[in-house]
């Protein structure tokens, strides 16, 4: 299977208002796949959609390869999923609210106590949901999501309320479950986090898809230059230089896209043309800058 | 199906709403047999209508009219019970958020809902026979103060299978109503509210009974009512185990439906409530709890 999820001009509307507008996802498998946007983009409503929860409006989307609006009960049989906050009857305890999951799709309490090891909940497993720390909770909802071994794993915000030592943990664990063969969809909006686990991200803005692709590549990287003033002169140098593809400015910096072998040479051309230099080192942007960029210039659109 | 059954079974079973509805019930059952024994005890027996209420309440304490007496509750009183049981049942799945996570790890919502239309109905026969359970022992005890043996047919036994599935069959439409009111609202406050409504404007509907009189289609639009047609079979109920409500009662017998109409007009109105909520069920989308 060459997709784990694609959607096609996935659209839903609530009224007259679009939630989701016209997305192209593709998620492969064994791949960890952010899906990021500010609240209120669409992601729950995508994932809604995926699950066969929420009706589109219009376009497809395939789960497994599957048409998820005509044969849901298929696609989602190998599907694990945990949507928003975690939802359990608070009278039961959390071992009881996975046997009720377990027991409807057929499956042995066995699994509830693997599930239960597999998020570190064994201990608490015997006390009410409602009586759970929020950190618990959220143990619990992934648990319910690993309990008959899925190969697609959907989990939205899956470290909500998790202390660092907590986050560090499920951290591991879906990186330990892309490792085992699985594909974790990730929607998070600890872009830190996406950008340490994710090989590849989408992110949606206002119910559309403003940047997806591989996180390496989005990322820009290049060279940041300070000068000791001389800025004018500075750039017009860098920019006769063929292997400068962009320039733009960083604070009181320049950011210069240009491969970071040519570190050595921008040095050499500006001290060469008598510019002093304060500061020249390799540059990566962050997820969280990127994301910060790419939502902002849609807003100016 | 089985496997969902058996998973409404457990969260039902664990829930404390289930164990508080039928304490309560159950606790009226026991105050409805020993308020009828105490009248019978504490007051002066005088002739005519009187006396023959006194009668009426002396066979609905002792064999076999003490079954009829249980009955008699889960279909009055336990149709309240049965309101707030299912809107329970049903509304808090919205209002928890637990239904997006069992939607989406099965989404056949039809079969879903059926699963847990069943359990509910299965949750109410066992109460239907704990009730008769507990009445039996309140008559065994009874029995020995008011002089009366006891004595248990064979035939009264088969009576008492038959008038439990005619019990849970008058519930039915009820269930089904709050059921379909509780996924219109999302909410088990919506269902709870629109199921007792039905339930107290029906009995207000008593009042449609003066519209008989000018007859044709008042007669049968009164006929056709879910109230009038449970009458019909609730007082099966008693006379299955010797009780005569009409004596005590202005009851005109030969103006209830026939045991076949009421039979097939309670099986409409549950298959159409059944119908819709099934319907609204698999149209509409789950979205986030409340």
């Amino acid at each position: 299977m060459d997709v784990v999820i694609r959607t096609e001009e996935l659209t839903k509307r609530f009224g007259n208002r679009i939630a989701v507008d016209h997305i192209n996802l593709e998620v492969r498998p064994g791949e960890i796949f952010g899906f990021l946007g500010p609240n209120g983009a669409g992601k729950t409503t995508t994932i809604g959609m995926l699950l066969g929860l929420i009706r589109p409006t219009s376009g497809q989307a395939f789960v497994l390869g599957r048409d998820i609006q005509r044969e849901a009960a298929t696609a989602l049989r190998d599907v694990g999923a945990m949507i928003e906050a975690p939802a359990f009857y608070p009278y039961l305890s959390g071992r009881d609210n996975l046997r009720v999951l377990a027991r409807a799709a057929g499956l042995p309490d066995r699994c509830v106590d693997e599930a239960l090891a597999q998020v570190d909940l064994t201990t608490r497993a015997r006390d009410r949901f409602g009586t759970y720390s929020q950190g618990m909770k959220q143990r619990l909802g992934i648990a319910a999501a690993l309990l008959h071994k899925p190969r697609l794993i959907i989990l939205d915000e899956p470290t909500n309320g998790l202390d660092p030592a907590g986050q560090l943990e499920i951290r591991n664990l879906v990186r330990s479950l892309s490792g085992s063969g699985r594909t974790v969809f990730l929607c998070s909006h600890l872009l830190h986090e996406v950008e340490q686990i994710c090989q590849r991200v989408a992110i949606l803005k206002q119910g559309r898809i403003i940047a997806q692709g591989e996180v390496a590549t989005l990322l820009r990287r290049g060279v940041l230059v300070r000068t000791i003033g001389e800025r004018e002169r500075a750039e017009a140098l860098l920019r006769s230089m063929p292997w400068v593809s962009r320039i733009s400015e960083y604070g009181d910096a320049f950011l210069i896209d240009a491969p970071g072998d040519r570190t050595a040479d921008i040095n050499a051309l500006l001290t060469s043309g008598g510019i002093p230099v304060a500061e020249i080192r390799h540059y990566e942007t962050s997820l969280e800058e990127f994301f910060l960029e790419v939502t902002a210039e849609r807003e100016r659109r | 199906m089985i496997n969902l059954i058996r998973a409404e079974w457990l969260k039902l079973s664990r829930r404390p709403l289930t164990w508080i509805l039928l304490s309560i019930f159950l606790a009226l059952l026991v105050l409805q047999v020993l308020v009828q024994f105490a009248l019978l005890t504490g007051m002066p027996v005088q002739g005519g209508v009187v006396s023959a209420q006194f009668e009426e309440w002396r066979r609905g304490i002792l064999f076999p009219g003490i079954f009829a007496t249980a009955l008699s509750h889960a279909n009055g009183l336990g149709g309240f019970f049965a309101v707030i049981f299912a809107a329970g049942a049903i509304g808090s799945e919205y209002s928890w958020g637990t239904l997006r996570t069992h939607l989406a790890r099965d989404p056949v919502r039809d079969r879903y809902l059926l699963a847990k239309l069943a359990t509910i109905m299965i949750a109410l026969a066992v109460a239907i026979v704990l009730a008769v359970a507990l009445a039996s022992l309140l008559g065994l005890i009874l029995a020995l103060p008011l002089g009366a043996g006891v004595s248990v047919a064979p035939g009264d036994l088969v009576n008492l299978i038959v008038s439990v599935v005619r019990a849970l069959y008058v519930l039915l439409p009820y269930v089904l109503l709050t059921a379909y009111a509780t996924l219109l609202t999302r909410s088990l406050l919506g269902g709870v509210a629109i199921g007792l409504f039905y339930i107290v404007a029906e009995a207000g509907f008593g009042a449609l009974a003066l519209l008989k009189v000018l007859g044709g289609v008042w007669v049968l639009i009164y006929n056709l009512t879910i109230g009038q047609n449970i009458n019909t079979l609730t007082l099966m109920n008693r006379h299955a185990f010797g009780l005569r409500p009409e004596t005590t009662a202005p009851l005109d017998l030969s103006q209830l439906p026939s045991p076949l109409q009421a039979t097939l007009v309670i099986g409409v109105y549950s298959a159409l409530f059944l119908f819709l909520s099934l319907h609204l069920f698999r149209t509409r989308d789950i979205t986030g709890p409340g």
